[in-house]
């Protein structure tokens, strides 16, 4: 942390006066990019006139949803996609200094041939993929990946390429040590700063940042976001930041451009995305997301999926999820024009709304079931099923026993919510195999109605899973591709028809559908999986938990997977059954913010332990225990920046740091 | 309605029409090389059925001549020296062949699926177990444990081949189907299937065979080709049956008449092409379902559309200024 | 390293089974082996039977256990027992004569092949669609050619059509073996006819696997990564491409080397090349059984050596190795 905070004194890399004398314009402007893959059923139309203007030491954050068209964006201007993708139209001029004297006209992306090329890669345009564990080359050490792209750009004898690296990777704050190290050997937060170390080596302009947290901690994401910002002002370049994680670009870019299937529905400086936004998809997306701070708003969703891309059809793409839709959308030419009365530089697709602009009712909306809360009677409600203080033990052997779970106590009542939130690693998932009998505890018992059960044992499991199911993280995984979802519904219902007394039958299968509102239950009920969205594959999912009738469901991760516009449907879903039921429902998740909105109560685990647990909004209002405070003040906010805590915030994140060292 | 519905929903129906238009749109997926291969292989066959019909001449039957003639009209394929004719002997000696290649790939592929199931799913001690088998029988020369084995049993039947074929060819199956299996079992489908409750043997039955089988019908073309070549070979080294015409056979005996040195050329360039040109169709076969399960192997179609013959990794992207191709309606 | 060690272990097992079963084969076999080796040696007295069934090991003493005990004593004294169709040579030195002919041969032109497969996947996979691409589907074709087949058209072609290289045997007769210039050329030319049609056989499978690896290998982000870097596209083939790629390769390599060494054997056979793939078949035809057995066990041997050697390159050359289980 020390070397990132004082980059200046570690760094000579790097030339911090860039910004001073840089040129007024940008360093790499994109216009009217289009960019397409070609398949047997016609193009698919990636990125469609999409126009980006990168300043010279500013952050731009570039944001949507799965298949917006962001990446291929990013890496279509530096050409680096392959076919089927091609470029089609439009223009990719890049404006360096370095260049600035043989190319005065500015460096021409498209028309470069590969040879051209090499002298714009890494040396003016690096990047930061967003996979560092797929990125690195896993046969060849650290240094060497570090020092052959500074090799390949500068002129340096090998006992100064040596010490860049050397430098490089202090920088990121990784003991040279780790130099000679395979990637293999580092964990996930490390490779990532070795990408970065990687991407900074020979002082590019401009570095594209690819979801270079997804995957990580939010502590560990908070660092490197920190130290990326750090070195940003100390060497002077460009960042191109692309995720799908608004409320992380409000923390971290100056403006920001938000993409919607392939088009560029608004660009806006951050100030102005953090207030509200103008186009309603922005908003959309703003009001997707739970917040840690402040009062507990309303949250809206925004229903249904992304159009297909192979559509030629005139108007707005986002007119058939838009709350304000009306059919003048239908006609409209998607350009970008300054929003009337906003600042300068912002500009919205859509003329039809002002920033502002009151939701009309009916927008989807997540709440807590009126009643439960109010009562506060949850203590007296019906205790289902409990674990009392579980461990877990994994291997043994020469290796040595990794303990996952320790002593871990938890509660589950009808009709209530327990968000257990974690890190990876921290042992909530071990939880949710424990409690559902797929694989058994060290010690410690779980009792169903009081009563001491076995889950994982032959004779009682199918009983047991009568009354205890799960919701699986990932919708693309969790349903076999070659059966239908009559197929799914149709045996969850035939293996537990003895207890419940419902037959599968069409009917049932049909009702099931109706519960999770997969309507018109025709239209689902043959078809394969491979044919639903994520959102729709997760509705199916949970239908095949209710066909048991249980009074237990374990969430792991429900959403984490799916689209953040679609995460609020489901979350809404599984809140609606609960009440419908009176489901006890274990809601384990990262994303302690998600669980202020949605559980009754929270348990933060670490290492294996609950450390605090308490009411929801109690707990995040108040947090006493170290590690909480630290997990919140590390959570993105889309409302301010993050509050610090800096005595604690040290002390734990370099000892998370060793966890992660020690974890792999 | 309760009673119907059950019927017919418990047991997905199995419609005649439904199962002959899903073997026609699998067939329309099929690379060209696959169904160039599955014609010759279904050629053979029938050539496997009625080839002994058809021989015009009896392929047993002994002139006591000194030298092989040449192709005539007569005898297409010409004689060999001891005046059978070539093309009758290869008419019935296909039969054979197939035969040895199909049992020994049925039976091998079994063994492959009962035991790369087993060690995938069950783990543990099984697992080590199974797997160090197989690899054991895996890396000990096969071929000349074969031919050790049929040298204490000369002049082995047919049936006797398939056994000894299929003892040892099983093992590389065995490998990829483990290897899938085991990738298939930490699968969130799988896992979500006994969350519902269900028993292994169902879970083994509908949720890992069925997406295998593209491999399973791998490791079968493979064994079919693997027990092929090697049954020949063994004929051809006299280690079979050598009064049952097989392709190996014939060649045994061109082998042991000194065809190369007479220059009878015929006597063993027809049944060799025709073993070659069988082997040659389960290659074709295998190519085709390789590529059906890997994408990446057949990526010259959308090379050409983006106006590439070929292609390097490190080849930056395109610019074609064109206007989009639209969608067909 | 745990991996070696685990290797090591796993050949153990291999080597153990190799000399098991080449024990029980004999003894599980309906057998009138004894009559059919006896019968060659008219007219012998009772007592010379008796002598020589003791000699070859036939009618053995003892418990089944306490015979297998003697047998591994004898495997690793080397005593394979003596010859029938060449008496009284010692099996052992049989194999010693015939082997290294066979090492030389199916040896180097594995080792070749192997390697000209392996670099030409390389060049195949790196390019898409390029001539070397195209020209994968006839090569692999010849994997379908039965490989004693193609040996007889090679002779045919070469050394009967055309008269340019010599076939059958290992030298010209009347050379005498040694390290002189004559037969040190003689042995070349004899040996590149059947080390052309190994070659000829095997490439295509190399090529073909390595090609396909490589072709997954390229779609992996390191790759994309070395590309943004701006590393030379030989950088890009080699060391981020073709160093992991090969791999799977060098795995595959001690797999199906048993499968390899098989259809060379048959080829010396075709070419009547002295070595050990030759004797063995004479041993079989000549009903020669100590013979047979002893060289199943020299080739199991040499196969699973060459496996080891494959597998411990394989741990050489990737870092990951140590922590990935063995099997």
């Amino acid at each position: 942390m020390s070397t990132a905070s004082e980059p200046q004194q570690t760094a000579p890399v790097g030339t911090p006066d860039r910004l001073s004398t840089g040129p007024a314009g940008p360093v790499l402007d994109i216009r009217g990019l289009d960019i397409a893959y070609r398949s047997e059923l016609g193009d698919v139309r990636a990125v469609r006139g999409v126009d980006l203007a990168l300043s010279p030491g500013k952050v731009i954050g570039l944001c949507g949803e799965s298949g917006c068209g962001k990446s291929t964006l990013a890496y279509g201007a530096v050409r680096l996609l392959r076919p089927p993708a091609v470029v089609t139209g439009g223009s990719v001029v890049y404006r360096g200094q370095r260049l600035a004297e043989r190319h005065p006209d500015g460096f021409d992306v498209l028309a470069a041939s590969d040879r051209d090329l090499k002298e714009l890669r890494w040396r003016e345009v690096a990047i930061v993929f967003q996979s560092a564990m797929n990125s690195l080359n896993p046969v060849l050490r650290v240094e060497d990946q570090i020092m052959d792209g500074i090799r390949a750009h500068m002129r340096m004898g090998n006992e100064q390429v040596h010490d860049r690296a050397r430098q490089l990777i202090e920088m990121v704050g990784i003991k040279p040590e780790r130099l000679r190290a395979y990637p293999h050997e580092l964990s996930g937060g490390m490779r990532q700063r070795v990408m970065i170390a990687m991407a900074l080596s020979v002082d590019p302009e401009v570095v594209i940042m690819d979801e270079p947290t997804t995957g990580l901690d939010v502590i560990v994401q908070k660092e490197i976001l920190r130290e990326v910002l750090d070195l940003k002002v100390a060497l002077g370049f460009a960042v191109l930041f692309i995720t799908h994680d608004l409320s992380l670009l409000l923390e971290v870019a100056d403006e920001v451009v938000v993409m919607y299937a392939g088009q560029v529905v608004e660009t806006a400086p951050t100030s102005e995305v953090r207030s509200g936004g103008a186009h309603p998809y922005t908003r959309g997306l703003l009001g997707s997301f739970p917040r840690l701070r402040g009062p507990r708003v309303q949250l809206t969703g925004i229903p249904g999926s992304p159009p297909d891309l192979r559509s030629t059809a005139a108007g707005c793409p986002f007119q058939p999820r838009c709350a304000f839709a009306t059919d003048a959308c239908l006609a409209i030419d998607m350009a970008l024009a300054p929003v009337p009365d906003g600042t300068p530089g912002h500009l919205s697709a859509c003329p039809f709304v002002a920033p502002g602009q009151p939701l009309p009712a009916g927008a989807v909306a997540i709440g807590r079931p009126a009643g439960i809360e109010a009562a506060g009677a949850g203590e007296q409600s019906e205790l289902v099923l409990a674990g009392v203080d579980l461990h877990k033990t994994y291997g043994g052997g020469r290796r040595g026993a990794v303990s996952a779970v320790k002593g871990v106590t938890l509660e589950l009542r009808r009709g209530r919510v327990v968000a257990l939130v974690g890190e990876s690693g921290s042992g909530k998932s071990t939880i949710a195999k424990l409690l559902s009998g797929q694989e058994r505890r060290t010690s410690g018992q779980i009792l169903l109605d009081g009563k001491e059960i076995e889950p994982s044992r032959r004779g009682q499991f199918r009983r047991y899973k009568s009354e205890v199911q799960m919701v699986f993280q990932d919708p693309f995984a969790s349903l076999n591709p070659l059966h239908t979802v009559r197929y799914h519904l149709q045996r969850a219902l035939a293996v537990h028809s003895a207890r419940t007394g419902r037959k599968p039958t069409v009917a049932e299968i049909e009702r099931l559908l109706d519960q999770v509102k997969l309507n018109p239950v025709e239209k689902f009920r043959d078809a394969y999986p491979h044919e639903l969205s994520g959102g729709q594959r997760q509705r199916v999912s949970i239908a095949r938990a209710l066909a048991a009738e249980p009074r237990v469901l374990l969430a792991d991760e429900p959403v984490s997977m799916l689209d953040v516009s679609i995460r609020l449907e489901i979350l809404d879903l599984i809140a609606e059954l609960r009440s419908r039921f009176q489901l006890a429902i274990l809601y384990i998740t990262h994303d302690i913010a998600s669980a202020r909105y949605f559980a009754d109560e929270i348990l933060v685990m670490n290492r294996g332990e609950v450390v605090e647990r308490g009411p929801a909004e109690q707990l995040v209002q108040n947090p006493t225990h170290p590690y909480t405070q630290l997990l919140i003040a590390s959570s993105p906010d889309p409302d301010t920046f993050a509050s610090e805590l800096p005595g604690q915030a040290a002390v734990i994140a370099s000892d998370g740091l060793e966890k992660e060292v020690a974890s792999e | 309605m309760g009673a119907t519905a059950l019927t017919a929903s418990a047991r997905p129906a199995v419609k005649p029409i439904a199962v002959l238009r899903s073997v026609a749109s699998t067939w329309r997926r099929l690379p060209l090389k696959a169904k160039v291969g599955i014609v010759i292989l279904v050629v053979f066959i029938v050539l496997a059925i009625f080839g002994p019909a058809l021989a015009p001449y009896n392929a047993s039957a002994v002139t006591s001549q000194a030298t092989p003639e040449p192709p005539t009209i007569h005898h297409l394929f010409g004689t060999d020296n001891s005046g059978g004719d070539v093309l009758s002997e290869m008419l019935v000696g296909i039969r054979s062949t197939v035969e040895v290649g199909l049992f020994t790939g049925v039976i091998a592929t079994v063994l492959s699926v009962l035991v790369g199931t087993a060690a995938g799913y069950l783990g543990g001690f099984a697992d080590e177990g199974l797997s160090l088998f197989s690899n054991v029988v895996l890396v000990l020369p096969a071929l000349p444990l074969l031919i050790v084995i049929l040298a204490y049993e000369p002049h082995a039947s047919a049936f006797a081949t398939i056994v000894a074929l299929s003892a040892v060819g099983w093992p590389w199956g065995a490998r990829v189907i483990r290897a899938q299996t085991l990738s298939l079992r930490n699968r969130d489908f799988v896992l979500a299937a006994r969350e519902v409750g269900e028993p292994a043997w169902r879970i083994i039955a509908f949720e890992l065979i069925p997406n295998q089988i593209g491999l399973i019908a791998a490791s079968f073309v493979g064994t079919f080709l693997y027990a092929i070549l090697t049954s020949v070979a063994l004929a051809f080294l006299g280690l079979t049956n050598l009064s049952d015409w097989s392709l190996g056979v014939i060649l045994y005996w061109a082998q042991s008449g000194s065809a190369v040195e007479l220059g009878a050329w015929w006597w063993y360039v027809f049944p060799g092409m025709a073993v070659a040109i069988l082997g040659m169709s389960l290659v074709l076969i295998n190519f085709g379902l390789d590529e059906l399960s890997n994408p990446r192997l057949r990526a010259s179609a959308s090379l050409l559309r983006v106006g590439r013959r070929s292609w390097r990794p490190t080849d930056p992207t395109p610019v074609v200024r064109e206007a989009p191709v639209e969608a067909e309606p | 390293m745990a991996f070696i060690a685990r290797r090591l272990a796993f050949y153990a097992v291999a080597v153990w089974a190799a000399v098991s079963i080449n024990f029980m084969i004999p003894r599980l076999m309906p057998g009138n082996a004894i009559d059919a080796v006896l019968g060659k040696f008219q007219n012998l007295t009772p007592a010379v039977v008796k002598s020589l069934e003791a000699e070859f090991g036939f009618h053995p003493k003892g418990s089944i256990f306490s015979q297998y005990l003697s047998y591994w004593n004898d495997v690793i004294h080397f005593n394979l027992g003596i010859s029938t169709s060449q008496y009284p040579t010692h099996v052992s030195t049989i194999i010693g004569q015939t082997l290294p002919w066979t090492l030389a041969l199916v040896g180097v032109a594995t080792v070749l092949s192997f390697t000209i497969g392996t670099l030409l996947g390389i060049l195949a996979g790196w390019r898409r669609g390029g001539w070397l691409d195209r020209l994968m589907p006839g090569l692999t074709l010849l994997q379908a050619m039965p490989y004693f087949f193609l040996a007889l058209l090679v002779i045919y072609l070469f050394a009967i059509v055309l008269g340019w290289l010599p076939y059958g045997q290992g030298y010209e007769l009347g050379l005498t073996p040694g390290f002189n210039l004559p037969f040190i050329g003689s042995a070349v030319t004899h040996s590149i006819l059947p080390a052309i049609t190994i070659i000829a056989t095997s490439i295509g499978g190399w090529m073909l696997q390595m090609r396909n690896v490589m072709l997954t290998t390229i779609s992996e982000d390191y790759i994309l990564v070395a590309q943004a870097k701006g590393l030379s596209t030989r950088r890009v083939m080699l060391t981020y491409g073709a160093r992991n790629a090969i791999l799977p390769n060098i795995a595959g390599f001690a797999l199906s080397l048993g499968f390899v060494v098989a259809g060379a054997l048959v080829m010396e056979i075709v070419f009547s090349y002295p070595g050990i793939g030759l004797t063995l078949y004479n041993a079989v035809t000549s009903s020669d059984y100590p013979l047979t057995q002893g060289i199943f066990l020299v080739i199991s041997l040499a196969v699973l050596t060459a496996s080891l050697l494959a597998d411990i390159a394989y741990a050489l050359a990737d870092p990951r190795a140590r922590s990935r289980s063995a099997f």
